[in-house]
């Protein structure tokens, strides 16, 4: 089962900001983000024939997204987006000082996933397919992490 | 609960993208829409002296060119190579144009020592950097090239992650762009570096032009308010395109001033998005 082209451009006019915003958490700035988008739906574009339907087109499009990101990016071991989330800093800080402070202390597991559900408005089923993990442990892992992001914010509030 | 309300709200005002999807760029990326090349009529077999001719007289030319760039460059009378039409930096190394330690190391960091690295920065050749300015806060703005004959810079120190390389400057590409900013608010600014004859640079933001005058090949632009700096890095403004007007009264759009040749990406890996026109 191939993408057709005007699935790919259905799913690139709904979710556009969506993965401009995932991949900026990602990469760390919003204009790399944006020429990760649009070479992740260039080759979606390329590739569609190699879609094979066995989970969601948006799923599909936001691993090669990924790849794309990770790619180019040494000339040795390639990184896992754990190793990538972890180095990258927190785009447009300034919005939110306090907020973006306590993201950078989450584990990078539990920052991807935050940055999935609220940087790309992800629904469950597509972080699980996404990330490549269960459904139930994309829920535990966004309740650990906010419970981490609340006591680090109150922890700042005290001490103010 | 309601915490936990409150927290996604915050999360949700907090990482609010910009929607300026582009599916022609899409397209013309995915080679979908890019305009066919007319084929190229036959040429008469006639033609074939004449052309070897006409590329032995290139080559001579050439070859004569190359000499005298050798010979020039050897006398000092310029730094040759990616920092040409850089006046700022045609002038003997000294100790000020040393990259800082705390600068230098963090390139060297940058340079693929890490998973993370920056592939445009690799082939860094940091002996050759020159120090052409300040921006408003201080920070030094220094160029240095690369194996692969990038024109790099970056600001120091401190320094955060304002670095990036571009082809050099020329006539198509009369300067770069680059969005820089740090945690001092006043590190949040456009800066680039024009070819010498520029004597300002326009770009489009929020719908407005903006024009800034060119200082020893360098331009900066920030504003004080926070929803500029916001609009300026969400819209990253002079780094899609620019104008340089130049003393002599012309002028030239650069449509991709961050987009390298066809080459250089390949060589370093890097995806088409930055490809030059």
């Amino acid at each position: 089962m191939a993408a057709s082209e005007e699935s790919i451009e259905e799913l690139y006019r709904s979710r556009y900001a969506s993965f401009r915003g995932g991949l900026a958490a990602v990469t760390g700035s919003y204009d790399t983000a944006r020429d990760v988008v649009q070479e992740a739906f260039a080759q979606a574009l390329r590739d569609r024939k190699q879609f094979r339907g066995d989970g969601s087109l948006a799923a599909w499009v936001w691993r090669i997204a990924f790849r794309i990101a990770l790619g180019g990016r040494s000339n040795g071991r390639e990184p896992t987006l754990d190793e990538f989330v972890e180095a990258a800093p927190i785009p447009l800080p300034e919005r939110d000082p306090l907020l973006a402070e306590a993201l950078k202390q989450l584990s990078p597991q539990r920052r991807l996933v935050v940055f999935l559900r609220y940087f790309a408005d992800l629904p469950y089923t597509e972080i699980a397919s996404v990330c490549e993990i269960s459904e139930g442990t994309v829920a535990a892992t966004l309740a650990h992490a906010h419970a981490d992001l609340l006591r680090h914010l109150e922890r700042e509030k005290a001490s103010r | 609960m309601s915490e936990i309300v409150a927290i996604e709200e915050r999360l949700r005002r907090f990482t609010t993208a910009p929607d300026d999807a582009d599916w022609q760029d899409v397209l013309r990326r995915a080679g979908l829409n890019a305009p066919r090349p007319a084929t190229p009529p036959p040429r008469p077999r006639s033609h074939w002296t004449h052309r070897r001719a006409v590329v032995a007289i290139v080559v001579a030319v050439l070859a004569l060119v190359g000499t005298s760039v050798a010979i020039a460059d050897r006398l000092g009378a310029f730094d040759g190579g990616p920092f040409n039409g850089i006046g700022a930096a045609h002038h003997r190394r000294t100790g000020r144009d040393v990259i800082d330690p705390t600068t230098r190391a963090y390139l060297e960091r940058k340079n693929c020592g890490l998973p993370i690295c920056a592939p445009m920065i690799r082939g860094e050749r940091l002996e050759t950097s020159h120090r052409i300015g300040r921006i408003p806060s201080g920070r030094n703005i220094y160029v240095f090239t690369t194996t692969w004959k990038g024109l790099c810079y970056v600001l120091g120190p401190p320094p955060p992650d304002d670095f990036n390389c571009s082809r050099p400057l020329g006539r198509a590409h009369p300067s770069t762009a680059f969005i820089a900013g740090g945690a001092d608010p006043s590190d949040d600014l456009a800066f680039g570096i024009a070819r010498d004859g520029v004597t300002s640079i326009s770009f489009e933001l929020n719908g407005h032009e903006v024009t800034v005058p060119v200082r020893n090949n360098v331009w900066t632009y920030r504003s004080d308010s926070t929803s500029a700096r916001e609009a300026l890095r969400a819209a990253s403004a002079p780094t899609r395109s620019l104008t340089a007007r130049f003393a002599d009264g012309r002028n030239v759009v650069d449509q991709c001033p961050t987009c390298l040749s066809r080459r250089i990406l390949r060589r370093l890996g890097l995806p088409k998005s930055r490809l030059g026109p």
